[in-house]
C-alpha cells in the first residue's frame, strides 16, 4: 500500500515540479524577448521565432514528465480494487 | 462518457465507429480495431487535404478567384516563413515542410470535430512523422556535403573526436525523439483534459448541460496551431543546419 501511495505522490509532485521549472524558464525567456522587442521593435520577427523555439524546447521537458507520469499511472490500481482490499481488512 | 479502462489511465471520447456499434476489439489484419483508429483518421485527413487541393487547382487562372486565392495565400506564407528561417535553400524544401505543416495542423484539429479522434495523440503517427524528418535531414546533409564531408562534421575539433562523435550521434538521435514526444504529449494531454472535463459536465435541473469543456477547446485550438508550427520550425532548422545554410545566411 505504501508503494502505491508513494507512486501516486511521486506522479503528482513530479509533474508539478517539472511544470513549475518550465514555467519559470518560459517566463524568463518571454520577459527577455518582450524587453528586446520594446527596445528594438524592428527585431520583433527574429525574436519571436527564437522565443517560440526556446519555449518549445523548454516545454518539451514537461511533456517528457507527462508521458512518464501517464505510463506510471497505468501501474496504479483502480479505486474499486483499493476499496475491496480495505473492506477485507 | 469518458470511461476509464481497466488500468484507469485511458480517457477517450467515443468515435464514429463506436456510435455505429462496431466491436472495437475485433481483429483486422492481426490488429485489434482500436489500433486502426489513427490510421483510419489520418487517411481521412489525407483525403480531405487532397480533395481541397484538387478543387483548388482544377481550373487554374492567371487572375485567381475562390479557392485558388486561398491556397496561393497559404503557399506564399510558407515561402516567406521558411525563407526567413532557412535562407536561400528554402524553396527546395517548401513542398516537404508545407505538406508536413498542413497535415499535422489538420490532424491536430481533427480531434475537435465530434466523433473524430486526432491521429497525433497516438505515438505511432508522430514517430512516423519524426522519422520522415530524420531521414530528410541526413539525406540533405549527405547530398550537400558528400558522405565523407558530412561525417566529418560529427568530429568537429579533430582532437576531441572520441568525445564529440558519441555526443553528436546521441544528439542526432534525440532530435526525432523529442519531436515526436512533444507533439504526442501535447495532443494526448489536450484530448484527455477535454474528455475528463466532458465527463465532469454539470447539469442544470438534471437536463440542461453546462459545457465547461469549451474553455479547454479554445486552448486546444491554440496549442494545435502552436505545436504544428513548432514541429515544422524545428524541422526547418534541422534541415537548414544539415545543409549548412544557417551559418551562411544568419548575417542578413
Amino acid at each position: 500500500m505504501i508503494y502505491f501511495a508513494a507512486l501516486a505522490i511521486a506522479i503528482g509532485f513530479g509533474l508539478a515540479m517539472a511544470a513549475a521549472g518550465s514555467a519559470l524558464g518560459i517566463g524568463k525567456a518571454a520577459m527577455a524577448a518582450l524587453e528586446g522587442t520594446a527596445r528594438q521593435p524592428e527585431a520583433a520577427n527574429d525574436l519571436r521565432v527564437t522565443l517560440i523555439i526556446g519555449a518549445a524546447l523548454m516545454e518539451a521537458l514537461t511533456i517528457y514528465v507527462l508521458v512518464a507520469a501517464i505510463l506510471l499511472m497505468g501501474k496504479l490500481p483502480a479505486a474499486e480494487a483499493i476499496i475491496e482490499v480495505l473492506k477485507i481488512r | 462518457m469518458a470511461e476509464p479502462s481497466s488500468g484507469g489511465a485511458v480517457y477517450e471520447l467515443p468515435s464514429f465507429l463506436d456510435i455505429l456499434g462496431v466491436d472495437m476489439h475485433r481483429h483486422f489484419l492481426g490488429l485489434p480495431l482500436h489500433e486502426w483508429m489513427p490510421i483510419i483518421m489520418s487517411l481521412m485527413v489525407g483525403i480531405f487535404l487532397v480533395a481541397i487541393s484538387l478543387t483548388a487547382t482544377r481550373n487554374l487562372k492567371i487572375f485567381p478567384d475562390g479557392m485558388q486565392v486561398f491556397v496561393e495565400m497559404i503557399i506564399e506564407w510558407f515561402e516567406n516563413f521558411f525563407g526567413s528561417v532557412m535562407g536561400s535553400i528554402a524553396p527546395r524544401y517548401v513542398p516537404f515542410l508545407g505538406t508536413l505543416f498542413l497535415y499535422i495542423l489538420i490532424m491536430n484539429l481533427w480531434g475537435l470535430i465530434p466523433l473524430m479522434h486526432s491521429p497525433t495523440n497516438k505515438l505511432n503517427t508522430t514517430i512516423a512523422l519524426a522519422i520522415c524528418v530524420f531521414f530528410q535531414t541526413h539525406i540533405t546533409g549527405v547530398k550537400k556535403h558528400g558522405a565523407w564531408g558530412y561525417a566529418k562534421h560529427f568530429a568537429d575539433p579533430w582532437w576531441l573526436a572520441p568525445l564529440m562523435v558519441p555526443i553528436h550521434i546521441a544528439g542526432e538521435l534525440a532530435r526525432p525523439l523529442s519531436l515526436c514526444l512533444r507533439l504526442f504529449g501535447n495532443l494526448m494531454g489536450e484530448d484527455i483534459a477535454i474528455a475528463i472535463l466532458i465527463g465532469l459536465t454539470p447539469f442544470i435541473l438534471k437536463v440542461v448541460p453546462i459545457p465547461i469543456h469549451s474553455i479547454m477547446v479554445f486552448l486546444a485550438i491554440l496549442f494545435s496551431i502552436i505545436q504544428a508550427v513548432v514541429f515544422v520550425l524545428l524541422s526547418a532548422i534541422y534541415i537548414g543546419g544539415a545543409a549548412g545554410a544557417l551559418s551562411e545566411d544568419s548575417k542578413h
